[in-house]
């Protein structure tokens, strides 16, 4: 094999190796981003493919995930600004069946679904970010350009929003 | 002393009983109506200036050696502490575990927002789609049939089965239905390290991993204990009984999963060297043990019983290795 040819391989091995374990996230990330999960979907290929032709410029494997998710948040933005697509109804996503976790609670999941999709995007992105993709304040703060304590307020102002909005058994937040 | 200069020294210092002053005042009535006025003046503003003082800072002297302790720790008001909560639910700062220590009122607060986030963090899982998990598709390939393709479609990758596209379709499967509960018959206890290696471990280790990358959020250090109902409600679904002093360290997080369709109880314990993951699965049964990493995170997986399993998972050895020790001599599930 030639030289050329091994770097070629390595190189899509380093990529298969730090896109692979970030696929599931970059889904979620842009699904809450966007609220639609074809659409996600195709955010995320195409990121994907944005990151396989900017690959070298990632330094640090250990700083891929940040990395990756900044190219599904720019992404996203061009895909709205590409097809002018219209945020889609909430209700639409609640009566998808993909959106199911289980069919216990699936009533109080779906309440709760549409409640978190009702949220501004300015408060759902940092939520995702910390509930489901487990970010520090910080890394948050980095990935969204914001400072620790708008992130801090953006945080504590959603969750407030959703105990406002779904009923989850909880008295007055403040 | 003219006039000029006599108002410019009684404006500065109104009370002042200087020589000039008085002198000026007594054969002067102009300037003696002046300074009547500038004085009487001066008693308004020293009036509406004098703001009460609270109770704190009057009576007797406190002890300065408690009061600098309780001020170390008391900063937080109720108001403040719920928003640091709200804002950061497993976040805990010596301010937070005074205030919960203290007030009830806000360790119920706590409480409530950390059960909501279990709710919160299920109802943000949706789930993947299959062009999105399972084997790395050829970027190069993905990147041309993407350029082909470009009616803002998703092109199912290569050697993928196709899927049909619309929202309103239903292009995944719903996550399995919870199991019913499973009665187990037999006390678990750990078996030891067989010799042979079981070809399924790896697999299972992959599918426990895949499980607990969303919720990793949850895998931090904490020292509040999730209460008895909670710690209940994750096991019961399984068929498991256990106390929470059967585990191996304070259980921060405790929820009910579904892995291939059984129910799972999925934890978060506070071992010595760091908090891992424990996910008990009575019905996944291995051969051997199997060590597992991937993606920054250390696992373990030990056969339990006749037919069961646990699974152990930390940032790295040492946290779950610590949390393995106290199982391999702590730990017994009676069902």
């Amino acid at each position: 094999m030639s030289q050329a040819a091994e770097a070629d391989l390595e190189r899509k091995r380093r990529y298969d190796r730090l896109v692979g374990a970030h696929r599931a996230d970059l889904f979620r990330y842009a699904y809450w981003l966007n609220g639609d999960a074809a659409l996600a979907e195709d955010v995320v290929q195409d990121a994907m493919i944005r990151a396989w032709r900017s690959l070298d410029n990632l330094r640090e494997d250990a700083a891929a995930k940040p990395w990756l998710l900044t190219i599904v948040r720019r992404e996203n933005a061009r895909f709205f600004e590409r097809k002018r697509h219209e945020t889609v109804d909430i209700d639409e996503l609640v009566g998808a069946p993909t959106l199911q976790i289980s069919s216990e609670d699936s009533t109080d999941q779906d309440d709760l679904h549409k409640a978190i999709g009702e949220l501004e995007p300015d408060y759902r992105e940092p939520l995702v970010l910390q509930v489901v993709l487990g970010h520090s304040t910080k890394e948050i703060a980095d990935i969204m350009g914001l400072t620790n304590g708008a992130v801090l307020t953006r945080l504590h102002r959603a969750r407030k929003k959703l105990i406002e909005n779904f009923d989850l058994g909880e008295p007055e937040a403040e | 002393m003219n006039f000029e200069e006599f108002k410019e020294a009684v404006l500065a210092e109104p009370n002042s009983e200087a020589p000039e002053i008085m002198a000026k005042a007594a054969s002067d009535p102009e300037c003696a109506a002046f300074l009547a006025r500038v004085q009487a003046m001066e008693r308004k503003l020293s009036a509406a200036m004098s703001v009460p003082v609270p109770s704190s800072l009057t009576g007797e002297m406190p002890d300065i050696e408690a009061l600098a302790e309780a001020r170390e720790v008391g900063l937080m008001n109720t108001d403040a502490f719920k928003e640091a909560v709200l804002a950061e639910p497993h976040r805990e700062t010596p301010e937070i575990l005074e205030k919960v220590a203290s007030d009830p009122e806000c360790a119920a607060f706590l409480a409530r927002v950390r059960a909501m986030e279990l709710k919160l963090s299920a109802a943000m899982s949706v789930p993947v789609p299959p062009s999105l998990s399972g084997e790395m598709p050829d970027i190069e390939v993905l990147a041309e049939a993407r350029e082909v393709g470009r009616e803002g479609n998703v092109v199912a990758f290569p050697g993928k089965p196709s899927e049909s596209r619309g929202r309103s379709t239903n292009r995944w499967p719903a996550f399995a239905s919870l199991a019913a509960a499973v009665a187990l018959v037999a006390v678990f206890v750990l078996r030891p390290p067989a010799e042979i290696i079981d070809p399924d471990g790896e697999a299972l280790a992959a599918e426990v991993f895949d499980h607990i990358e969303h919720e990793l959020g949850f895998m931090s250090p904490a020292s509040v204990a999730v209460d008895d109902g909670m710690f209940s409600a994750a096991l019961q679904p399984a068929g498991v009984n256990m106390t929470r002093n059967d585990a191996p360290g304070i259980v921060s997080y405790a929820k009910n999963c579904v892995i291939d369709g059984e129910s799972v109880p999925h934890l978060v314990v506070q071992g010595k060297n760091g908090p891992v993951t424990v996910l008990i699965l009575p019905h996944k049964d291995l051969k051997a043990p199997v060590s597992y990493s991937r993606d920054g995170l250390e696992g373990v997986l030990l056969p339990v019983g006749e037919s069961g399993s646990i699974a152990i998972i930390g940032r790295d050895a040492a946290s779950v290795e610590a949390v393995r020790e106290m199982a391999d001599s702590n730990l017994r599930f009676s069902t």
